[in-house]
């Protein structure tokens, strides 16, 4: 085999390759090779003749000169398509050499010209088809876009042309964009841009649901803030006592509807706010009302100063004299009639806002809804008196049964519903909106910070249109509506973007979904060290053999079996046996006690005393399939043959 | 310093606080110290940002959640001399804030409102500030129910809305430890990538030049960082497949690295210099053995590092051995009642006068045969030992001493049916006394309440098959055909 430089005008000894196969030394010809289409070979003969058109590369070195990003990509391309082959010679190389760069760099394009090569070679193979740039799909643009960084250390330049996504025409038009190329200002660019959209997602606009909801004429939400606003209104401004219930799913702005509404009240009221979760009964409830009271009235409302157990019993670590002084605030649970039928004669209304409305019903004899109902029956308007209102929000659609009977008619039985946006236009436009956040003035490299806006923007754009990232989003969408899922994933979507792939992209979007929404049970488990995965393969068999619930004994027992079983055969190699390593007990229970820590191994009895560790039994939540994927990932030959092994 | 392994992480974890998530989910499995680590580090370097950082072991009731989180928040450490007290707000506060929920939401608000009491130019900064409560080990919030939804809508609850954010940090998924019907939101999930091996050998690296910097002595030198690399890859490469906790390996380092230099330092020609390549090559090789051992002992932590130096080992079976020989009586007989199904007895230890010294046992071998479908029988020494009755004990202690031991009194007047001697000897008090004591020292156990009068005594075996082993090799007893299933 050997090769002849017809001509050359290349001058670079030290780029001389050896390909594995045959030891030849091929001359690296140029280190940007013409794209496929570009080269033209002929096979036969035992002769191969590559011939370069002179011509086809003068009329391209202008182009290539501002615009190596679009040329690169060919480049890794072809070979992507060649690397496989032993036989043939590569006359690009099989690597982008920095060498090499530098060299072209620093030579005119002029130099660059090779009339042609001949090789004499005995072509064993079918001539291949190279594959064109345009037959490549979307599924393979990944691999490509993950070999890229070795590439940028070499040349930092070609960064933003790097995006997977690389087929859509318009990112073509971004990478030949001249100053889209000064790479250096991306980073900081990028890091600016997701601070801001990071920022945007804190306060979520409302959701437009305008286009395509023809049959409603305003959204549910709009309705019931006008309704809830009416309300609070006619209870401030007229004195009416008023009680309603704002139900709707998790997320769908409940909380943000009567913020809102409290925001617009003309006067201000007294706002008490009440949570299911933290007032957890009525002493603690009380407690609460007494406080909210005492800070936005400045006034003590205590009932009996001499009562003997007013206050501090739950709070052993008070002194007396402390004791004394939060008496003042603090009115026994006996006083919460009184305590309620005081709020009538504060000075201005009062609004009071349950959250977790359903958690209240639970209390022992719905004590305060019954009082603050009651109150609320009995506020007359015109009588003189301030006005109460009370608001109770829940996401349980029952609430109304809980509520007992004479609790039930004390209530008014209104009730605000919210919904979530209907279509999915409200969440394109949400997208849209919050990842084309502009970035906040900076005043130092501005033309760079414009020129990474308007590329953004661009990019933003194809993204919204990508007919994947539209039905992944419907996907989420027909699964739950919650703005607040959108918001986790765009908060991991705007995290997955790095400097080699700056713009984001429907690949992005479906490995943040399947972190935030569809979590797989156990990723990690490939990562697991040597005993913890004997001990899950064991678990495996155990299950297999009908004992779904085992003790440390049992998967210990299967271990040491394998074991033995599998160096058995007498055979050594370098004088150690090639069989699988042992373990001894005492590391296979520390493995076996991390899995119990990290809840991978469910207790299935109760821990008593007089079970010693080895015995209690647990059952493992790792699933079969999981576990053979992981296994087949580390590629342990010695597990894999026990996973698969029928017991 | 940056800690190998978590640069992606890092970033992401600084990006998040500029404008973080009301609550926040990081999940580890694998080394939770070393994030924790990297997140106080990363927080503790955060501008214009005030965390706290609480360990939900540590603090085991709202109370010290509350005071944690409050202290750590307002920058405020308790001081002995004036009686510990937990902070609280300069203008005569009338209550504490640890007593409920409601009250630590009005401290978290009153945290940010001080400042503007205080300084006017330290004002501005806490009114901005970002407040994060950190809160590690997150799985024991599940033991107050309570507390834990409350924590995760902090944000909504105490109004303090983008200004709060709650960061879980946990070994266990969130889907494990959520709250029932969905009281909880979801967090934001971050999950920690596993370290590498490269990774941690960087880690142990690090480590070394940390030791070196805070207390340098003979043996950590960093002259002598070249033979500490090659060190530890020697042992990560041992041990890694092993654990993957940089942590665990950094203390089996520790315990042989001293000798390792020393050594070294002795083969080496020149005063000073580091020993060659090939004396290192065979320094190394003849450590291996030591790495392994130190390991299988150390990881279990059997022993301690100092200890495990000097060749010492606590034998836990020192005490037992040196037991009476009717205790080891007592003990075999446990292990046989618990190991053996009670139907069996009377095969195995069953002599009629006739024909004494003969053994029943059941022929054709093995358990019982696997019908097609049916689940096979786990032995009993896997599922653990099983209880039995005083009774069961006595009796089968009875046989066993009978059987096994050489009466140097043979004839005793009015007995005159074989074994009625050791019947008398078996149920003798001092044999109940033996049994209570061997149950105090938990080489039996007692599963019946001790105040309880009716019915014998139900007790357990709680020696394990190795010393049952050892003992009837002591004894002479031919422990293995006395086990209905044979191991």
């Amino acid at each position: 085999m050997a090769v002849k430089r017809k001509a050359s005008t290349l001058e670079a000894p030290n780029l001389k390759r050896r390909t594995r196969s045959s030891g030849a030394v091929v001359e690296p010809l140029d280190s940007l090779p013409a794209t496929p289409t570009k080269v033209i070979r002929t096979y036969g003969s035992g002769r191969t003749r590559t011939v370069l058109a002179q011509t086809q590369r003068e009329n391209e070195a202008d182009i290539l000169e501002g615009d190596e990003g679009s040329r690169e990509i060919p480049h890794e391309n072809s070979i992507d398509s060649e690397s496989g082959s032993e036989d043939e010679l590569m006359l690009s190389p099989s690597r982008p050499s920095r060498n090499a760069r530098v060299t072209r760099t620093g030579t005119p394009s002029s130099r660059r010209v090779m009339e042609s090569v001949e090789i004499i070679t005995p072509s064993k193979r079918a001539p291949r088809i190279y594959p064109s740039r345009s037959s490549r799909n979307l599924s393979e643009t990944p691999d490509s876009s993950s070999r890229l960084p070795s590439v940028q250390q070499s040349e930092r330049s070609q960064t933003p042309e790097k995006s997977p996504h690389l087929t859509s025409p318009k990112m073509n038009m971004w990478a030949i964009n001249p100053a889209a190329s000064n790479a250096r200002y991306v980073r900081p660019c990028l890091n600016m841009q997701k601070r801001a959209i990071l920022r945007a997602l804190q306060s979520l606009p409302d959701t437009r649901a305008d286009e395509g909801d023809e049959d409603e004429e305003q959204p549910r939400n709009e309705t019931v803030m006008q309704q809830l606003d009416d309300l609070l209104k006619a209870t401030v401004t007229r004195g009416e006592g008023n009680s309603c219930l704002l139900l709707g799913p998790r997320g769908s702005g409940k909380s943000r509807i009567v913020e809102r509404c409290i925001a617009n009240v003309p006067q201000k009221p007294i706002i008490i706010r009440l949570s299911g979760w933290t007032e957890y009964n009525d002493r603690l409830a009380m407690r609460e009302i007494a406080h909210q009271l005492f800070q936005q009235t400045g006034t003590a409302y205590n009932i009996d100063e001499n009562d003997p157990d007013a206050a501090g019993e739950d709070s052993p670590f008070l002194d007396t004299i402390e004791t004394e002084q939060n008496r003042l605030l603090l009115p026994p649970p006996s006083h919460l009639p009184a305590l309620i039928s005081t709020l009538p004669t504060l000075s201005r209304p009062t609004i009071v806002i349950l959250d977790s409305f359903d958690l209240f019903a639970l209390h022992p004899r719905q004590a305060l809804l019954y009082c603050l109902l009651d109150t609320v029956q009995n506020c007359r308007a015109g009588s003189g008196r301030s006005a109460l209102a009370v608001i109770g929000i829940t996401s349980r659609l029952d609430t109304t049964n809980l509520l007992e009977k004479r609790v039930k008619s004390r209530f008014s039985g209104r009730t605000l519903r919210t919904a979530h946006p209907r279509v999915l236009n409200a969440w394109t436009g949400l997208v849209q909106e919050v990842l084309s956040t502009p970035l906040s003035g900076n005043e130092d490299n501005e033309e760079h910070v414009e020129t990474w806006q308007s590329s953004w923007k661009a990019n933003i754009e194809t993204f919204i249109a990508d007919d994947a990232v539209a039905s992944l989003l419907r996907e989420v969408f027909a699964v739950s509506k919650d703005i607040r899922l959108l918001r986790h994933l765009l908060m991991g979507l705007v995290l997955q973007l790095t400097e080699a792939s700056p713009y984001p992209s429907a690949s992005h979007l479906s490995a943040v979904i399947s972190a935030q929404r569809l979590r797989l049970q156990h990723g990690e488990l490939h990562a697991l060290p040597y005993p913890s995965l004997c001990l899950l393969i064991a678990c495996m068999h155990s299950r297999t053999a009908g004992h779904d619930t085992f003790t440390f004994e049992m998967l210990y027992e299967r271990f040491i079996r394998q074991v033995r079983a599998s160096t058995a055969a007498p055979v050594q190699v370098n004088g150690g046996s090639i069989g699988m390593v042992r373990c001894p007990r005492p590391v296979m229970m520390g493995a076996f006690e991390e899995f119990i820590a990290s809840r991978i191994f469910v207790c299935v009895m109760p821990a008593t005393a007089v079970v010693s560790k080895e015995f209690i039994k647990y059952r493992c939540t790792v699933e079969f399939d999981d576990l053979r994927k992981a296994v087949a990932r580390t590629g342990h030959a010695h597990l894999k043959r026990w996973m698969n092994k029928p017991q | 310093m940056d800690t190998p392994g978590y640069h992606e992480f890092a970033d992401n974890i600084k990006t998040l606080l500029t404008s973080p998530p009301p609550f926040l989910y990081i999940r580890d499995s694998n080394t939770p110290r070393i994030t924790s680590y990297v997140l106080n580090s990363i927080l503790a370097s955060g501008e214009n940002l005030r965390y706290a950082h609480v360990d939900a072991i540590a603090c085991f009731t709202p109370r010290l959640i509350f005071d944690g989180v409050l202290n750590a928040l307002a920058r405020w450490s308790p001081r002995w001399s004036d009686g510990c007290a937990n902070w609280s707000k300069e203008d005569a506060s009338d209550e504490a804030y640890n007593t409920s929920l409601g009250s630590f939401m009005r401290g978290l608000r009153d945290i940010r409102s001080d400042a503007t009491s205080t300084g006017k130019g330290k004002a501005k900064a806490i009114e901005d500030a970002q407040m994060v409560i950190l809160i590690e080990n997150a799985d024991r919030l599940t033991a107050m129910p309570n507390l834990m939804v409350p924590l995760t809508r902090l944000a909504e609850l105490s109004q303090l809305d983008t200004s709060l954010s709650v960061i879980f940090l946990s070994r266990v998924r969130w889907e494990d430890i959520r709250p029932p019907l969905g009281a909880s939101p979801d967090p934001f999930v971050v999950d920690v990538q596993p370290l590498t091996k490269d990774d941690a050998t960087q880690f142990l690296e690090a480590n070394y030049l940390r030791i070196c910097a805070e207390n340098p002595c003979d043996a950590y030198d960093p002259s002598f960082l070249p033979l500490y690399k090659q060190f530890v890859s020697a042992v990560v490469s041992i041990n890694f497949p092993f654990t993957h906790d940089p942590n665990e390996l950094a203390y089996v380092i520790a315990a042989q690295w001293p000798h390792f230099i020393g050594a070294a330092l002795r083969e080496a020609s020149d005063e000073d210099a580091l020993p060659d390549e090939p004396t290192r090559m065979r320094l190394l090789r003849s450590f291996t053995a030591s790495m392994t051992t130190a390991f299988e002992s150390l990881y279990p932590r059997e022993t301690h590092a100092a200890d495990w130096v000097e060749g010492l080992s606590t034998d836990t079976n020192a005490s037992s051995s040196s037991l009476p020989r009717m205790h080891k009586y007592i003990l075999l007989a446990s292990y046989i009642a618990s190991s053996n199904p009670p139907k069996t007895d009377l095969r195995m230890f069953g002599r009629g006068l006739d024909e004494r010294g003969k053994k029943k046992k059941r022929k054709g071998g093995g358990g019982a045969r696997q019908g097609a479908g049916k689940v096979a029988k786990v032995p009993q020494r896997l599922i653990g030992p099983s209880s039995f009755p005083l009774d069961r004990l006595v009796a089968i202690l009875g046989a066993l001493v009978e059987e096994n031991e050489e009466y140097r009194v043979e004839v005793h007047e009015g007995m005159s049916i074989p074994g009625e001697w050791t019947d008398m000897e078996v149920s003798r008090v001092g044999v109940l006394g033996t049994i209570s004591e061997l149950t105090r020292m938990r080489l039996l156990q007692r599963t019946t309440a001790v105040d309880k009068l009716d019915g014998p005594p139900v007790l357990k075996c709680a020696i394990s098959y190795e010393t049952a082993l050892e003992y009837a090799r002591e004894l002479g007893v031919p422990l293995v055909d006395l086990l209905w299933e044979t191991a």
